[in-house]
């Protein structure tokens, strides 16, 4: 066996060798067999070619004649080339024309093939074209005979045979003397790696001369040896290791015993903790599927992920349903109008979708089927337990029905304020003029029953505007007019308001006002400082001081109404701004309080953002403080001024006048007046009540036959506030005729005085009151003739504006509410007139209006009352001063046009 | 009902009559147009075997060829070489009588038609460098150049060289080698 392994090696690098250079050798003489074939052929082709071109030249006469014999003779001149074994001349139609052939055993074909060569078995064929004068006459046809390669092929055989064998001997002597350095070395690590394996033994070691040799042979014996080595050294050291490990693996057992027992117990623990999982789960669905409001769940991207069965009942879908779209897609992709609201543009989905908390109180989420609802909804970012935001929770009820009872109950406010406010305002107006003795003396009896009256009418009033106010405000029905307010001014014109009534309780206020500018509605700030410097009052024992003061903050201006009265129990500090809520139920009589101050003032003041609250005032007394927020400092904003044209409009003026002095209604004529002529006292009076002129003359010659007249025209309401001027030549300085109407009847002397005179007369202010409410009414104009205005009066809004256009009043009292058409209506047919663009106007309406809606009502100088929110003193004052100004402007007007 | 058959066959037979005389006539017309075809493929090799002096027919000059006669087969000769091209020359053939101007031509076949004209034709044609060729008996011998021959059904030819020579013309010996018979000399007028 040994020997056998020993020569294999060696044989098979010795076969290795022989088989490489023996098919060296054999391509070798191939590769010249074949070239010598190929040469032998080609010199065939060029011998055939040269032969073919000589003969095609000679037989073109011949064969351009049809001259058989000739051609053959040419032919018959190959006789002498034995290799030539056939030839033949074809002619223009390739048919045969001429033939040679010496050897029978080679026939001719019939027809001339394709030119060029052609290599059968033993010949190799020519056929070559004959041309004469480029023009193709025939074809040649020349055949070598080429039986010769066989033997040819034979004798290379033989000689390649030859060279073979002898390098083959070479070889197999040389490979025999040089294989032994390669497998010398392998057969003796061989043997070495034999030895090992059957005696174990790891100190043998591999023994060769090539050891030496710095080559791979050299390297890998190196290496063998080295790697004996290290098995060795391995060897003890994994003896050593093993008797540790043993030691090992018997702790290590006893441990995992151990931990497999405690495995056992968490296992059991961990079933119980799944099962309490399992009725939490129970019990937290079961709370969902209970709860009346709607729960959905939404992802981040706003797709639903779970909804409890009452959403599922208010939305008329189930979350199967929604899928594959939003929620806002599935329930809110429609304004509460029906116009559709596309997901980018709602801001609520792109809150939850960032993880925003949001509360709306008031939206739409529609139906499947198409119906919708009133809704209200707060949604709640959801974060697992790494903070990561997984999405919102939604809840959502209906509130149709609420927003049903909210409507009822705004219609129940509008009423009570129109139906209430109105009979109110005529009873105090009326009492007011009764009790202040203008209309005639009443007994001292009457008198205090009418102080009694007017007091508790006072008290009605404000108990109901007390409680429309805390509804409207509190529901956000009133919108705050605000602007920039000077918290200084505020505050020293409420302290002069409520300054009679002080000194009446005998307390002394103190004010310590600070600058700055709030942003606001003034009337509201002044109505909760009024408020609780009333409460503060109220409650003060006489000889007392009440200090208001305020303080201006970065963003807040405080203000603070500090009493020494009897101040407030610490447990009611929280509770004394609810509605009728009192220290003790004893003060609302005691004080005449309704109870609804302080919860006014707390929704007045959170209107505006601000906050509201009391406390103790060391040693006694209470302090009551409220924020306001101060205004953003901006360009004050500039008011334009309407301009005043001067409008087409004539005055009307009625002459009374004898027939023979007819030339003062000439005049007036002349002068651009619209005149209208009166011949008795009783037609004038007629007339001046039909046509309401702008004035009245009076051309009569005897102060007797005036004095009818003049007494006529004061007995009627209609005309007693119209102008009157008397003709110069007959008018006589007699006390009795100016004592008629002192300031009402002048007295022209020439031409022009008349003019003028009359000119002032027209201009005397006059009113038009347009107000459906005749008591109310009547009451106005009796107040107003107090001042000498001469009043308009007008029940329908048709026409007020027809007064309007024919009397250029110098105020306008509007009420909103009209029979025919509103206020709004009429003030828009008044703009159309450029001469009553600037007339000023006083909108008195039992409605509070709303910024947007005072915009619309606007004329010249404009201002909004409220019916009974003010008193008809107020009223009486606002008009006056309004007349006041306007007639100044006018006289301007004048003297500079002048 | 007979006799109209023996009428229709009448006819028949008539009508094979006239079909294969009309065939015989053609035939022997076909003949005729096949040797006048010959001859003139004849002529056309003549000028691709011989050559001219360059003052004679400078290259790329037409090679004019003549008929003179009036042989009827004379348009069949005409439809053959009109077109070719010999020895780059194009080859334009026209019909001329024995009195009418032949100096442009190179080579002019004369008419069995004229053998009555021949000595003047030659005669006029003595200086000029033009091959001449008939197939007028005896034409080699009496001064033409080449003479056509009809031996069996085959067309041959006679060279004679002396005309040749005086034309100034050199046939190639591979002409000569197809030539029936080479003359050296005319033997007599």
């Amino acid at each position: 066996m040994n020997a056998l392994r020993w020569s294999s090696i060696r044989s098979r690098l010795t076969a290795i060798i022989m088989i490489t250079s023996s098919t060296a050798v054999l391509l070798t003489c191939a590769g010249f067999t074949i070239s010598g074939l190929l040469n032998l052929r080609s010199r065939r082709i060029s011998d055939l070619s040269t032969v073919a071109e000589l003969v095609s030249s000679n037989s073109t006469s011949a064969l351009a004649f049809g001259d058989r014999k000739a051609a053959q003779e040419v032919l018959y001149a190959l006789r002498p080339k034995p290799s030539i074994v056939a030839a033949a001349i074809y002619d223009e139609h390739g048919a045969l024309f001429a033939r040679y052939e010496p050897n029978a055993a080679f026939f001719i074909p019939p027809v001339n093939l394709v030119d060029g060569i052609h290599d059968s078995d033993n010949r190799l064929e020519l056929f070559y074209p004959i041309v004469l004068d480029h023009e193709r006459i025939g074809t040649l046809y020349v055949a070598s005979d080429q039986r010769d390669r066989n033997s040819r092929l034979a004798q290379y055989g033989e000689i390649a045979a030859g060279i073979v064998f002898i390098s083959l001997m070479i070889a197999l002597l040389l490979s025999w003397r040089l294989q032994g350095g390669i497998s010398g070395p392998i057969v003796e690590l061989a043997r070495v790696a034999r030895l090992i394996s059957r005696n174990k033994d790891f100190s043998a070691r591999a023994h060769h001369r090539a050891l030496s040799d710095r080559d791979e042979i050299g390297d890998l014996m190196t290496g063998f040896n080295g790697m004996l080595a290290e098995i060795e050294q391995r060897d003890e050291r994994l003896l050593l290791i093993h008797n540790h490990l043993e030691g090992t693996v018997a702790r290590r057992t006893e441990e995992l015993t151990k931990a497999n027992e405690e495995l056992l117990d968490a296992k059991q623990t961990a079933e119980k903790i799944a099962e309490l999982n399992a009725r939490l789960a129970r019990e937290s669905a079961l709370i969902l599927n209970s709860a009346t409001d709607g729960i959905l769940g939404i992802s981040i991207d706003n797709r639903p992920t779970f909804l409890n069965p009452a959403g599922s009942r208010m939305l008329g879908l189930t979350l199967q349903e929604m899928q594959g779209k939003t929620f806002h897609d599935a329930v809110h992709h429609k304004h509460a109008d029906g116009s559709p609201f596309p997901q980018a543009e709602c801001e609520n989905a792109q809150s939850v979708s960032q993880g925003e908390p949001i509360r709306t109180k008031e939206d739409t989420f529609w139906r499947p089927d198409g119906t919708s609802f009133a809704v209200e909804y707060a949604s709640t970012p959801m974060f697992d337990e790494n903070g990561r935001h997984l999405g919102a929770v939604v809840m959502f009820r209906d509130i149709t029905e609420r927003l049903a009872i909210d409507r009822l109950k705004s219609e129940f406010v509008s009423t009570v304020s129109h139906e209430l406010r109105t009979p109110l305002t005529s009873i105090r107006g009326a009492l007011g003029l009764l009790s202040s003795g203008l209309l005639g003396p009443v007994a001292e009896k009457g008198q205090r029953m009418l102080e009694i009256a007017v007091t508790n009418t006072d008290r009605l009033i404000r108990l109901i505007n007390d409680i429309l106010d805390l509804e409207r405000i509190g529901s956000g029905k009133v919108e705050l007019i605000r602007g920039p307010v000077d918290a200084r001014a505020v505050m020293l014109q409420a302290v002069e308001g409520i300054h009679s009534m002080a000194e009446q309780a005998g307390v002394l206020i103190v004010v310590e006002p600070s600058a700055g500018t709030l942003w606001g509605d003034r009337d509201r700030i002044m109505q909760t400082l009024t408020n609780l410097l009333g409460n503060a009052i109220k409650f003060s024992p006489r000889g007392s001081v009440t200090t208001l003061s305020g303080i201006s903050g970065e963003t807040d201006f405080v203000f603070s109404v500090a009493d020494e009265g009897r101040g407030v129990p610490e447990k009611s500090l929280e509770t004394i701004f609810e509605r009728f809520s009192q220290v003790d139920a004893s003060d609302s009589r005691g004080n005449g309080g309704s109870g609804l101050g302080l919860a006014i003032c707390q929704s007045i003041v959170i209107a505006h953002g601000g906050r509201i609250w009391a406390e103790s005032n060391a040693p006694a007394g209470s302090r009551f403080q409220f924020t306001i927020p101060l205004a953003v400092p901006e360009e004050p904003g500039t008011v334009t001024a309407v301009p005043l044209t001067s409008a087409p409009y004539r005055k009307t003026v009625l002459v009374y006048e004898n027939d023979s002095l007819a030339a003062v209604g000439a005049l007036l004529e002349s002068r651009g007046f619209g005149v209208v002529r009166a011949t008795s006292p009783a037609g004038a009076a007629a007339i001046a009540s039909n046509i309401q002129p702008d004035a009245i003359v009076l051309n009569i010659a005897a102060a007797g036959d005036r004095q009818p007249i003049v007494e006529l025209l004061q007995s009627s309401n209609e005309t007693r506030d119209i102008p009157i001027v008397v003709t110069p030549q007959l008018s006589e300085p007699d006390g009795d005729d100016t004592a008629l109407a002192a300031d009402r009847i002048s007295a022209a002397r020439r031409d022009d005085d008349l003019i003028e005179a009359l000119n002032h007369a027209c201009d005397a202010p006059c009113i038009l009151l347009v107000e459906d409410d005749s008591d109310l009414a009547r009451v106005v104009i009796t107040l107003l003739h107090r001042h000498g205005i001469r009043t308009f009066h007008a029940v329908r809004g048709a026409e007020a504006i027809r007064l309007s256009r024919q009397h250029e009043p110098s105020l306008i009292v509007l009420d909103l509410t009209l029979p025919d058409i509103d206020g709004f209506a009429v003030v828009g047919a008044l703009r159309e007139s450029e001469h009553l663009l600037a007339v000023p106007l006083i909108v008195y309406s039992a409605q509070d209006v709303g910024s947007a809606d005072r915009s619309r009502l606007r004329l010249g100088t404009t201002e909004f009352l409220t019916k009974s929110r003010c008193t008809l003193s107020d009223f009486e004052a606002h008009v006056v001063r309004l007349l006041a100004a306007t007639t100044k402007r006018k006289q301007e007007e004048r003297d500079a046009a002048a | 009902m007979s006799g109209r058959r023996s009428r229709q066959r009448f006819r028949f037979w008539l009508f094979l009559v006239l079909i294969a005389g009309h065939y015989g006539q053609r035939l022997e017309a076909q003949a005729a147009a096949d040797e006048y075809q010959v001859k003139a493929a004849f002529i056309l090799n003549f000028a691709r075997f011989v050559e001219w002096p360059d003052d004679a027919l400078p290259a790329s000059s037409p090679m004019m060829i003549a008929i003179v006669g009036d042989d009827p087969l004379v348009p069949a000769m005409e439809s053959v070489l009109r077109g070719k091209v010999a020895n780059g020359h194009l080859i334009q053939v026209h019909h001329r009588l024995w009195n009418d101007d032949l100096t442009p031509y190179r080579i002019i076949f004369i008419s069995t038609s004229e053998e009555a004209h021949l000595p003047q034709v030659l005669g006029k044609l003595a200086q000029q460098s033009v091959l001449t060729v008939s197939d007028i008996e005896r034409f080699s011998l009496r001064g033409g150049v080449i003479e056509l021959v009809m031996v069996g059904n085959r067309v041959r030819f006679d060279i004679n060289r002396e005309p040749a020579a005086t034309a100034r013309l050199r046939i190639s010996s591979r002409l000569f080698n197809v030539a029936r018979a080479i003359h050296e000399k005319a033997a007599s007028r």
